[in-house]
């Protein structure tokens, strides 16, 4: 066939299609949809043609992913497929990682308007692969997209998606993450929308590419086999489908489930919300300075990121609609992203915060409304920006909205929906290499496949509780991770005692990983990402139930310590609080130690290094000295909370400290009240706070880091200028008068 | 009395938490089913009341029954209870220094059990933890000590001692343990199912402490009732063994010993849950923690044999939810990692997927969006509207449309109300949908069977399997009355007279058998040379050999059994990938360098046929991380005789009436037959409704249902 | 919502009195209209306000009708008067900051955890009344405090109960932050500070 422009949808091209569906959907109902026909005249097969597509989709899944090497995708299930409308609308997604599905049309979008179907053509079999932050909707470069047309005799019916988080990326640092990544040409190994196979069999040459482009070429090349065998299935599931219903059915009803599930969401907001306004802000660092200055002048600078949510709910039509005039700008650094990491998080937010009772699908995603200004972080002014790593600062991004919305439904009532939605994740990523100097990377998901679970109104968060990422929340076992990881050792996997917010109801304790390099590899390289790192601050500056948020987390390297010989003697360090009283006995030596709160892109590791990863601690609900007495005397029966905490946090003095005359009760009664007395003296009124801080303000008396945020800020959002100096009542004038 | 031919009798005990059902069944295949309601202090007490009903029912004594019996197994939900209780015995668990949070953050399993749509609500998520077995951070103690695995690149030997056992710390742990008062010491060390040295040194240093303070509690090691790999798994059945095992083993005995006083001569025997019996004496009483759903698919595949079925899937339909199973090549499908109330376990199970939507299943109706949800809740022994539940089932919707006769459920025991179905239906379902009462409760049917031939057909994808080779068996009490809902073009769909007590048949069918997987770390680079294989082929060898020898001393031991087959198998994949496959040899066990280049073949043949040739990646080599050996002995097993066919018209005393039934849109007049008195030949066809005291077969118009030689019911479209 | 009264059931939620199992069943429950309704009616039990609780927007903080008609913002543990809904709370309570690496370890116990020194800080904000924690807040010096929640009352009596709209002394209730009306007054006033704290 040759370059003829080919009309795959009846009497239209594929772009012709999208802008004739959008402009349909432009009236608010998806695809024009103001009846949903097929529904109402006969639910009962509307219901069964849903269950088939489902099943194709989630079987799909079950089984290709036995087909799937990386750990990733077999053991933590960080895979999705979908069946897609000819426009990329999802229909009906699989289990795994449910959000990206808000980010598949964007790559049909950039076929469509680049004129694929007439070049290179698309047609049955042919196999489309991204990777793209830029053109395709891929978050990130380690997340990887496959298409497969779904044809039905010469026309265009839909796509078959497949998605997995892929083992390495082809960076400029080992892993799929890049953090030290200035621009997109260091991200790794990305491509656009291409075709790569045909008659469901790739193309050599993307093998080959995987061989010389990554650093974990053999999991990536299964890892798209896997993708190709699930689309295959889909494909074959839905065509089955197609002849059971009728191709008409299948066109009409596919788009109905999509509009179905916008208007249940649009319910949920009527029924759950109070209407109003929420704020919620988050902020991560990204400094760069004297880490990339040689190489990427643009790039020498230390950055502070306003990561600032404002919600706009409205109960009479049940819309919301974010608002982020006050987000920092686009920089050359690794935490911006494009289109596609707002859509996967939004979708996964309407989810946890207002998706129930629906099919879950793209209809999500068309419920909620956004403005993200030109040139903001997450819309940046060209495609060469990078997109290395954008999920570390987008998750807290919208954390604030589900934030704003756990707020609205506990105003309304739906104590039980709740929580202070400080979800979080820490990547452990890098690069090991043998002594035969053979080498291959990894993206290490202990701490990516479950989140702690925030606190509640009426409940403790868990460890490792959920994963709104990845529902069916996994971290893999120790044993599979050694086998995957050889030569690198856990020290521990363990809950961190404390790690957490507090509150009248704790946040979920967070982990510690301490591992040791052993003699059996030549060295490693290390790095750190993910959405509770990266960041001198709290999860999120402030949470719903107005408890503590959760604390930041941290890479902890220790360079050339005695462990292997304490090992060889049958000892090591099971935790940071036995490490620390060996080092103070002397009995753990070392010759050198760093800490990383913010994000690492490559640390060189050798043997006998030990390096600790503290990450994934939620906030807190309430305030501590609010909780219940048994509550606390059982966290310190547990070890999940120190005697120390028990007394100074919570006011209840137990062990050496309570007097043996006194109940505990009654010493905690005292000691909350003594509490109280002390927040009364250390505390002062808000104005007098204001006219202070105010004055520091006025005086430029901050940390450079701060100061260069909020200019940059001023001179990118007017909405945030305006509402700094109106807070502070700063103008010219009254700051020059003040100086004087 | 004394007229009584019946011989060879086989008693299979299905205990569950509110009634005993006592099940008899002779080699001419008749069966009898006594209840009794389930004593919970001491179930020797029930299982004696359901055995006098069971014999009675066939006009002996408990005493004749039991001399005539020659297999006595006995399953229930002891386990399960006592655990759910928490009435199990305080464990101390000693694990490897740096992982004692295990039982907390159980690696993320925090959805485990719960519906996808609930998967999909986070705030659904909690940990079961240590919640069951009392379990909390001072019983958690951890050693220092460590195994390698070597991992994919081999560097360290796997099993190679990293870090030896800190005694010192051991010492202190048990004694700190035995401070608190456990009553049994679990060990699970990470890689010790690759070396279980420092696990065993843990027990003799326990053992050494106990000593000195005079006391003696068990100690399970992981590598002992356990060795396979994922630490927390293992460790939740570790937990499940010393926590429950010597309590349901202790109630066994008590059921044993009423058995022999009362006449039964021989050893009372339990179900594993990968299918086979085991003497009540059996180390690994965990293993026999989920074998209740087992009893299916046994019957299944013995019935498969007999037919000359290869390829069974079975579907079992109850109240609450419908089981699928799989019987490839004659052989059950076993699943590595089976959930148990909320905990992931390390144990070989029958692989069966449980959807939880049932013939009792609640039905709720979202007016709006018109959505039709069916359960999780259930009636169960509420039925529906019909009888006394508050919410409309599936139950109501069978009632409403005739399939179900009000003044006939089970056998007429109960009487439903039609009149509560119809309002029921029409206010809960049919107004909400805009429908006729008729049209909703079908379209309810409809959902429910849409699930069902999902379910299948998935199951069959997932397996590379094409329908036309494969035959279904419904069975359950519901099994019958859906199995028309059936639209995977299957060679044949097959029914049971005896589909309502299809479990505890395929209890009293199953084999005596010992099943054993030891976790291994063998890696066969890809051009590999005969000494490698060899030297592989030795050691592989010597764990075989020793699996084998356990099996048969066990045998020896429990019931001075001989086994009569040994099967050897490996769960294998290529390096990298990181799903296994389960092989069983079709050439023994492997001794030689030859014998692993058979296992390889043959591994990836199946692999190729499940995931196709382009999936196969021998270029990276092959990872064997376990040995499986089956060593088999003989059990008696009913025998089902085939009778000569009669005419396929039925008798006029098979017809017991005639009613009004909606097939398909329309009401039809439809006769109904009892189904005790149909004979082999028979043919009954569609419209008809062949009843049962325990079950109702729907026959729709252009269906029908044919009795076998054996009285087995085929259901097919109609031939005449 | 259960066959147990709904105030009851709410309740026994919020004070964590509720085993697992019960959680998990009013998760599982479909929602109501009705939960505004049932849950103001707990809330008018079990605070010091009776039925002129409007709806809550903190743990400690309710949205109260007062006897004039207007509505404020007050601690439901000793009624401390915070002012108008539409005046962030914040600007009427009392704060202690943390800047500290010493501070901040009593509450988040390992340095390597805690916010960094010098660019953040932590303000804890109680109620001046009876110094119950409100709201913590990690942000830079110098940062504005975040408003979170400012609802649109004019809308939850309208669209929610079916009321008519409130008023307030101007006349007809309008949705707008109004934080800078008390920033303003500060900015205009070169008075010391109140070091007593009492409020409003």
């Amino acid at each position: 066939m040759g370059l003829v422009p080919r009309k795959l949808l009846g009497d239209r091209t594929l772009i012709e299609q999208i802008r004739h569906s959008d402009s349909l959907t432009e009236g608010g109902f998806y695809h024009g949809l103001e009846l949903l026909v097929e529904r109402e005249h006969d639910p009962i097969t509307y219901e069964r043609f849903y269950d088939a597509v489902h099943s194709a989709v989630m079987g799909a899944r079950e089984t290709s992913k036995n087909v799937a090497a990386s750990p990733g995708a077999r053991e933590l299930g960080e895979l999705l497929f979908a069946l897609l409308t000819p426009e990329g609308h999802a229909v009906a997604v699989s289990s795994g990682l449910v959000g990206h599905q808000g980010a598949f049309r964007i790559a049909i979008k950039y076929m469509a308007e680049n004129g694929y179907d007439r070049n290179p053509g698309i047609r049955p079999g042919d196999i489309f692969l991204a990777c793209d932050p830029a053109t395709s909707g891929t978050p990130h470069p380690g997340d990887v997209y496959t298409f497969i047309p779904l044809f039905s005799g010469e026309e265009l019916i839909g796509w078959a998606a497949g998605m997995n988080h892929t083992m390495e990326a082809g960076g400029s640092v080992p892993g799929a993450w890049p953090p030290w990544s200035p621009n997109t040409f260091t991200d790794g190994y990305l491509v656009p929308p291409t075709k790569v196979g045909e008659n469901y069999e790739d193309y050599t040459w993307l093998y080959k590419q995987f061989e010389r482009r990554t650093r974990a070429p053999m999991f990536n090349i299964l890892d798209e086999k896997m993708r190709v065998a699930g689309c295959k299935m889909v494909i074959d599931s839905v065509t089955d489908i197609i002849d059971k219903f009728g191709l008409d059915y299948f066109k009409a009803t596919s788009r109905e489930i999509i509009e179905e599930t916008r208007r249940i969401c649009i319910d949920n907001v009527k029924m759950l919300t109070i209407p109003g306004r929420t704020r919620y802000v988050s902020f991560r660092t990204v400094p760069y300075k004297g880490i990339v200055d040689g190489v990427w002048p643009q790039s020498a600078h230390n950055w502070l990121l306003h990561l600032h949510t404002e919600v706009q709910i409205n109960t009479v039509e049940g819309k919301l609609h974010i608002n982020w005039d006050k987000i920092s700008p686009a920089n050359f650094h690794a935490l911006g992203g494009y289109q596609g990491i707002l859509e996967s998080n939004l979708w996964l937010n309407v989810m946890d915060a207002i998706g129930l009772g629906l099919k879950p699908n793209s209809g999500m995603n068309l419920a909620v409304t956004y403005d993200m200004p030109q040139g903001a972080l997450f819309n940046p002014p060209s495609d060469k920006y990078s997109a290395g790593n954008p999920w570390s600062s987008s998750v807290p991004l919208f954390n604030g909205f589900s934030s704003g919305l756990e707020t609205s439904k506990r105003a309304r009532g739906f104590v039980e929906e709740s929580w202070n939605a400080d979800l979080c994740w820490t990547g452990i990523q890098g690069e090991i290499t043998l002594k035969d100097g053979f080498s291959f990377g990894f993206c290490q998901m202990d701490l990516l496949g479950a989140s702690a679970t925030p606190a509640r109104p009426y409940m403790d968060g868990e460890p490792l509780g959920t994963a709104w990422w990845n529902p069916s929340s996994d971290t893999g076992s120790v044993e599979e991770w050694e086998y995957v990881l050889p030569g690198i050792y856990y020290l521990c996997k363990n809950v961190l005692p404390g790690y957490c917010g507090h509150g009248k109801f704790r946040g979920g304790l967070g982990m510690q990983l301490a591992f040791v390099v052993s003699d059996e590899v030549k060295e490693a390289i290390i790095g750190k990402v993910g959405a509770t790192t990266g960041n001198y601050f709290t999860g999120q500056a402030s949470v719903p139930g107005g408890s503590y948020p959760a604390p930041t987390s941290t890479l902890i390297v220790y360079r050339g310590t005695n462990v292997l010989e304490l090992m060889r003697n049958g000892e090591y360090p099971g935790g940071i609080e036995e490490l620390y009283e060996w080092i103070d006995q002397g009995k753990f030596t070392h010759k050198g130690r760093e800490v990383h709160k913010e994000e690492v892109g490559a640390l060189l590791v050798r043997p006998g290094d030990v390096y600790i990863v503290v990450g994934n601690a939620t906030g807190g609900w309430g305030d501590p000295l609010h909780r219940a007495i048994e509550r606390v005397e059982q966290d310190v029966k547990e070890n999940f909370v120190t005697v120390e905490a028990a007394a100074e946090i919570y006011g209840v003095p137990l062990g050496d400290d309570a007097s043996g005359s006194i109940s505990v009760t009654e010493g905690a009664v005292a000691k909350r009240a003594e509490i109280r007395r002390a927040r009364e003296a250390a505390s002062v009124p808000f104005e007098e706070f204001w006219r202070t801080e105010r004055q520091g303000v006025v005086n430029g008396d901050m940390h450079e880091f701060v100061a260069d945020a909020y200019a940059e800020l001023k001179g990118f959002s007017t909405a945030f200028k305006q509402d700094f100096e109106s807070f502070w009542q700063l103008d010219e004038e009254t700051i020059g008068a003040e100086h004087e | 009395m004394t007229d009584n031919q019946r011989r060879n009798i086989i008693l299979a005990t299905d205990a569950g938490g509110t009634m005993t059902d006592a099940f008899a069944v002779d080699e001419d295949g008749a069966f009898s089913i006594g209840k009794a309601l389930t004593n919970k202090v001491d179930e020797s007490i029930s299982y004696v009341q359901g055995y006098e009903n069971s014999a009675a029912n066939w006009d002996m004594s408990l005493e004749e029954l039991h001399d005539n019996s020659i297999a006595n197994i006995y399953t229930g939900t002891l386990y399960l209870n006592t655990l759910l209780e928490r009435k199990g015995r305080t464990v101390g668990l000693i694990v490897t220094k740096g992982q004692e949070s295990m039982y907390i953050h159980e690696r993320g399993h925090s959805w485990i059990g719960l519906e996808w749509e609930d998967v999909l609500h986070h705030k659904l998520h909690h940990h079961v933890g240590g919640d069951m077995f009392r379990l909390h951070a001072g019983l958690v103690k951890g050693v220092a000590e460590r195994i390698a695995s070597g991992g994919y690149f081999m560097l360290a030997e796997p099993g190679q001692v990293k870090v030896p056992l800190n005694e010192a710390e051991t010492r202190r742990a048990v004694v700190e343990l035995l401070d608190q008062g456990v009553e049994v010491i679990g060990v699970v060390l990470l890689f010790s199912y690759l070396n279980g040295s420092h696990e065993n040194r843990i027990r003799e240093i326990a053992k050494e402490v106990m000593q000195e303070r005079g006391v003696d509690v068990p100690v399970i090691l992981s590598s002992e009732i356990v060795p396979v790999m994922k630490e927390v798994q293992r460790m939740k059945s570790v937990l499940m063994e010393a926590a429950g095992g010597p309590l349901v083993r202790d109630m066994l005995m008590k059921v044993e010993d009423v058995a022999n006083s009362r006449g039964y001569a021989g050893e009372l025997t339990t179900m594993a849950s990968y299918g086979s019996i085991v003497n009540i004496r059996h180390p690994r009483m965990y293993e026999t923690i989920l074998s209740g759903p087992t009893g299916g698919l046994i019957g299944a595949k013995t019935l498969g044999e007999l037919l000359g079925e290869r390829h069974v899937l079975t579907a079992d339909i109850g109240g609450t939810s419908f089981d699928v199973g799989m019987i490839q090549d004659h052989h059950i499908s076993l699943r590595k990692e089976p959930d148990f109330a909320g905990h992931r376990l390390a144990l070989q199970m029958v692989a069966l997927d449980s959807i939880g939507a049932g013939a009792g299943s609640e039905v709720h109706v979202d007016p709006k969006f018109k959505h039709i949800t069916l359960g999780p809740q259930s009636a169960g022994s509420d039925v529906g509207r019909c009888l006394r539940h508050p919410v409309v089932t599936v139950s109501d919707c069978n009632v409403v449309l005739g399939f179900l006769d009000p003044d006939n459920f089970l056998g007429g025991d109960v009487k439903l109300d039609r009149d509560a179905a119809v309002a029921a239906v029409r206010d809960e379902i049919a107004e909400p949908l805009g429908l006729s009462v008729e049209e909703a409760a079908a379209g309810v049917l409809t959902v429910l069977n849409s699930h069902l031939n999902h379910h299948l057909l998935t199951m069959l994808k997932s397996r590379g399997a094409n329908p036309s080779e494969w035959t279904m068996f419904m069975f359950g009490g519901a099994g019958p009355l859906h199995m028309y809902g059936v639209d995977v073009p299957f060679a044949k769909v097959y029914t049971f007279p005896f589909a309502a007590a299809f479990s505890a048949f395929g209890v009293a069918c199953a084999e005596y058998a010992k099943r054993f997987n030891q976790g291994s770390s063998y890696i066969l680079p890809p051009a590999a040379d005969e000494d490698a294989k060899s030297a592989m082929a030795k050691a592989m060898s010597e764990t075989y050999k020793a699996l084998e020898r356990q099996g048969k001393k066990e045998l020896f031991d429990e019931g001075k059994l001989t086994p009569k087959n040994i099967e050897f198998g490996a769960s294998m994949r290529y390096v990298g990938v990181l799903e296994t496959l389960d092989v069983t040899f079709s050439f023994g066990s492997i001794n030689e360098a030859a014998d692993i280049d058979r296992a390889i073949g043959e591994f990836e043949e199946q692999y190729a046929h499940i995931y196709g040739r382009g999936a196969s990646l021998p270029e990276s080599g092959f990872f064997i991380s376990e040995l499986s050996v089956e060593v088999v002995a003989d059990k008696p097993k009913p025998v089902f005789i085939a009778h000569e066919l009669v005419g396929e018209t039925p008798s006029e005393e098979s017809v017991t009436g005639e009613r009004s039934v909606y097939f398909s849109g329309e009401w039809l007049s439809t006769k109904t037959y009892d189904m005790d008195a149909l004979q082999p030949g028979n043919i009954v066809r569609g419209p008809a409704i062949i009843e049962h005291p325990m079950t109702t077969l729907v026959v729709p118009p252009k269906t029908e249902a044919a009795f076998d030689e054996y009285r087995f019911i085929e259901f097919r479209a109609a031939t005449g | 919502m259960s066959e147990r009264d709904s105030r009851e059931v709410l309740r026994d939620l919020e004070t964590g009195r509720m085993s697992w199992d019960e959680v998990r069943e009013i998760l599982r429950q479909k929602k109501t209209l009705n939960r505004f309704s049932e849950y103001r009616s707990a809330l008018s039990e079990t605070t010091p306000f009776g039925d002129r609780v409007l709806l809550r927007v903190g743990e400690y903080l309710l949205v109260v009708c007062e006897p004039d008609g207007s509505h404020a913002v007050r601690c439901l543990e000793c009624e401390h008067d915070f002012g108008d809904p539409r005046v962030n709370w914040k600007l009427s309570s009392r704060v202690r900051v943390r800047r500290t690496l010493e501070e901040f370890l009593e509450i988040y116990l390992y340095e390597e955890v805690c916010p960094e020194p010098g660019i953040a800080e932590v303000r804890e904000y109680y109620c001046p009344g009876c110094f119950t924690l409100l709201c913590v807040e990690c942000v830079p010096t110098g940062y504005p405090p975040m408003f979170e929640f400012l609802p649109d009352l004019a809308s939850v009596y309208t669209d929610i109960l079916g009321d008519t709209a409130p008023t307030d002394p101007e006349g007809e209730w309008v949705f707008e932050d109004r934080s800078l009306s008390k920033v303003e007054a500060w900015a205009s006033t070169t008075t010391t500070v109140d070091t007593q704290g009492a409020g409003r």
